[in-house]
């Protein structure tokens, strides 16, 4: 090698410029487009996470069709339990305005578990405010209200106002209620 | 229109007759035209979005909507939660989440009179509750307390991800990119209230995003829908007839999880007795 020449530090600069290109083509290629543009993130995601497609819906959405049904729900005590905790989510049901499928309807055993799971007073953690929620034990009520044993909730109360029948039985039958409003034999 | 407007005369000649029909075509042409194009443009703009339920966070959908000035809270009322699972069943079911884990769950929590705290969540409270019998101890205190994302605004979660996939929205959600997660669990650790879990099919870290899918459409989250008690509320802090603008500007008092952690959390529980954690 002479002596003073230069050609290894160019090589080597040349090298180091390679990397550099290598470098920062490879940020571009590899940075998804909208990296950056609210933080140190990709803003992408918050349009991944938007296209999520809705599984429930709302009451609204249930009284479009089922209008007959809403206008007494929506008087009773029950008002507050929303249409699809009991039958399932819109999306099983309609899609883009047509009926996809039958929702579940409970019955039998099934209604028991169902209001038992507010009303079961025998669980102790629950808010003693009749405001809140109406505790009631099980089978106490049954004995309580003087029923058979195996009654269904729903022979007493309609599911969806709870005190519709319970009211109307009040008004017609005046004498059997006293003036606490207790039963009277 | 002016030709409506003015008394036609009983008897016209030709003249004003042609001139009358003139004018009431191009007025019709003009109608309808104009009828066709809103028409059409309409449907235009019904097949690009879907049909949506009425909005029930107000000023969401219609104008553009702004990604920097929202500021969203979440309340959580105890003396209101009766355990029934709702929340639990309508999360479960809005994102498919796997068995035996879950986004939100419910804690029940049982407080003896010597102080003695006994915790218990079964399935997370997704199939309701039944009588615990295992305490022969007086109780003294016992309530629900449901548990979902903080939403934090100095989230451990986010500073922790080695791979920038879980992070925080201008709007303030903290939501993960699936697409970007390796699913390394340094956030499951990272969180200091447990929402966290690796989704099984998925193999990404998956939690509680409170349904920004939904809120983003005007809606309320499926779990604030399903509750029967109003225990669950969630609004705008810049809405100043929003319920949680009220509540937090009232004079109720109002924790939040862990405060000595520093995480600044957006969900605020009313009625939290000291032993909740």
């Amino acid at each position: 090698m002479q002596v003073g020449s230069k050609t290894h530090l160019k090589r080597m600069g040349l090298v180091l410029v390679a990397i550099l290109a290598l470098v920062v083509i490879g940020r571009i290629v590899l940075t998804p487009g909208t990296f950056g543009r609210y933080g140190h993130y990709r803003a992408g995601a918050i349009d991944d996470e938007l296209a999520r497609p809705l599984v429930h819906e709302t009451d609204a959405s249930c009284k479009e069709c089922h209008e007959w049904d809403a206008s007494y729900h929506s008087k009773g005590k029950h008002k507050v339990v929303s249409c699809e905790f009991c039958h399932g989510p819109a999306a099983t049901h309609v899609k883009d305005g047509k009926v996809i499928g039958h929702l579940e309807v409970q019955k039998g055993g099934d209604i028991n578990r169902l209001c038992l799971r507010c009303h079961n007073k025998a669980v102790k953690a629950r808010p003693h405010n009749e405001k809140v929620i109406k505790l009631v034990l099980y089978p106490d009520h049954l004995k309580k209200q003087e029923v058979e044993p195996d009654h269904l909730c729903n022979q007493c109360h309609l599911v969806h106002a709870p005190l519709e029948y319970i009211k109307m039985a009040d008004k017609m039958f005046p004498m059997l209620k006293d003036k606490e409003g207790k039963n009277v034999q | 229109m002016s030709s409506r407007s003015k008394a036609r005369p009983q008897v016209i000649d030709k003249e004003e007759a042609r001139r009358l029909i003139d004018r009431d075509r191009r007025s019709f042409i003009k109608k309808v035209l104009g009828g066709a194009i809103a028409g059409s443009l309409l449907m235009v703009l019904e097949a690009g979005g879907e049909l949506l339920p009425p909005e029930q966070i107000p000023g969401i959908r219609g104008e553009k909507y702004d990604i920097t000035k929202r500021r969203f809270a979440f309340v959580v009322d105890i003396t209101k939660c009766i355990g029934c699972g709702s929340c639990c069943v309508a999360d479960k079911r809005e994102y498919n989440v796997p068995d035996h884990f879950a986004r939100t769950w419910i804690e029940r929590y049982l407080i003896a009179e010597d102080g003695e705290v006994f915790v218990d969540s079964p399935d997370g409270g997704l199939h309701g509750f039944t009588p615990r019998t295992d305490i022969d101890k007086p109780i003294r205190d016992a309530f629900f307390v449901p548990k979902l994302c903080n939403m934090c605004k100095e989230a451990p979660c986010v500073q922790v991800c080695p791979v920038g996939a879980t992070f925080k929205t201008p709007d303030g959600f903290v939501i993960i990119d699936y697409k970007r997660c390796v699913g390394c669990a340094y956030c499951v650790q990272a969180c200091p209230y447990g929402v966290r879990y690796i989704h099984p099919v998925l193999h990404t870290a998956d939690k509680c995003t409170w349904c920004y899918h939904r809120v983003r459409r005007g809606l309320l989250p499926a779990c604030v829908n399903a509750c029967p008690t109003k225990a669950r509320k969630f609004g705008d802090l810049n809405d100043k007839d929003s319920e949680v603008y009220k509540i937090l500007h009232g004079p109720s008092i109002l924790t939040v999880l862990k405060k000595e952690m520093g995480t600044e959390p957006n969900l605020y529980y009313l009625g939290a007795r000291q032993e909740v954690i």
